[in-house]
């Protein structure tokens, strides 16, 4: 027989081998007794069941990877639960703003700041890409004498905003969903804003909620007092203002400054809830299609695991059988 | 209030001193929050807890970063004492 240089192979391992029959074939001898075996033409002698255990192996893993999209499915909706009626609440603190001034999203000014709003966190679909998409194409829009700035709320926003327009960004502000958002948290952020960057109008871009599985991105547009006091003289876009009779002492320069500050703050807000609860939504939906294509997978994994040890089952019957009848026939 | 008075003089005071109107809104309500009875006390405290980093950038590299931080129990300030970014 061919099979000598496979011998002195065994031979060589016989310490391993002891048991081994030294009649099995070349193929199985050679890998009789790897442990790891992955390859199922290469099955140990004996064992009709290595790719099954391998089925066997990957099933136990989809279904404890099912088990964890589950449970961050049922996380991500009781936090919406709570995030949703606040982001709902803070709608009335910028209405009366659009109300008042309008929203001009095409307002004409120098200096232009794009605040991206994104989460801290991933697996929750596409809310930070469109985010980032609608942010790049506004910086191409409002291309002035001098670029865009950038100011980036949340960790995956300036992860992708940081590979193409490093040299825009002013300002990265993170970790702000540790603690449930409040307006204190934002107005703080937001007072460091004005304090650190110049601007003349600042663009919030970010996910406006509408259900589970809708959300909306949206731009909110907040003038500088200057740019207001500009736009409401006569002809600009903000002229019904001058009908409106300031009380008091103040003059209409720091009403005017106050409001738009005030604005600023209060847009944040919401702006940075609704994006919160569009992340809850989105993780939601996202986690439930996986839970589902988990659940299609281990179906098809199951199916394939049954018909092959069927299979071999039927193998294993044939051939006692055939071996039972070749015997009587030789009696 | 007082704010009347200094206004004659070059704006309110508040604005004198440097600080926004979000910040000088944040200050106010945190006094009124202060002036609240216990159970709501609690309650409002804990719309005050804050925390966030910060990082402003130059030249395409994070030049300094900050954690702010303010617990339940101290009173909200709107710009904080520690680490204010220099303009």
């Amino acid at each position: 027989m061919a099979s000598s240089s496979v011998r002195r192979g065994v031979s060589r391992l016989s310490h391993l081998l002891q048991n081994t029959s030294p009649l099995a074939s070349s193929a199985h001898s050679c890998s009789g007794r790897c442990p790891g075996l992955s390859s199922g033409e290469l099955a140990p002698f004996g064992s009709r069941m290595a790719s099954s255990q391998i089925v066997r192996n990957r099933m136990k893993s989809v279904k404890s990877i099912q088990k964890i999209t589950k449970a961050m499915k049922m996380v991500a909706a009781s936090k919406l639960r709570g995030v949703q009626v606040k982001a709902e609440n803070s709608r009335g603190f910028w209405q009366p703003f659009v109300a008042l001034l309008g929203d001009h999203p095409d307002i004409e000014s120098k200096k232009n700041v794009i605040l991206t709003i994104s989460s801290d966190r991933g697996l929750c679909g596409g809310i930070n890409s469109t985010s980032v998409k609608f942010s790049k194409a506004m910086f191409t829009l409002s291309a002035s004498e001098e670029p865009a700035k950038y100011v980036i709320l949340g960790e995956k926003g300036k992860v992708q905003l940081q590979r193409d327009s490093k040299k825009n960004i002013q300002m990265v502000v993170t970790d702000i969903q540790k603690m449930p958002i409040n307006f204190t948290q934002i107005s703080m952020i937001a007072d460091e804003i004005l304090k650190n960057v110049e601007f003349d109008t600042i663009k919030i871009i970010y996910n406006k909620f509408g259900s589970v599985v809708s959300f909306l991105p949206s731009v909110a547009t907040i003038p500088s007092p200057e740019v207001i006091a500009r736009e409401s003289e006569a002809g600009g876009k903000l002229e019904q203002l001058e009908s409106y009779e300031i009380e008091g002492g103040d003059s209409k320069a720091e009403v005017l400054q106050n409001l738009s500050e005030f604005q600023f703050a209060a847009m944040l807000f919401n702006a940075s809830l609704e994006n919160a609860c569009s992340e809850q939504g989105a993780r939601m939906s996202a986690m439930d299609s996986s839970t589902r294509n988990a659940s299609e997978m281990l179906e098809k994994l199951t199916l394939k695991y049954n018909r092959s040890r069927q299979a071999s089952i039927t193998t294993e019957l044939i051939e006692i059988i055939s071996g039972a009848a070749a015997l009587e026939a030789a009696s | 209030m007082s704010g009347a008075v200094a206004n004659q003089v070059s704006g309110p005071f508040w604005r004198a001193a440097g600080m926004t109107y979000v910040a000088y809104v944040n200050t106010c309500s945190s006094l009124v929050r202060k002036c609240l009875k216990e159970p709501h006390k609690s309650e409002a405290a804990t719309r005050e807890q804050v925390y966030y980093k910060i990082a402003t950038w130059e030249n395409g590299a994070p030049a300094k970063s900050d954690v702010r931080e303010i617990l339940t129990t101290a009173p909200a300030s709107g710009t904080p004492s520690s680490g204010t970014p220099s303009k």
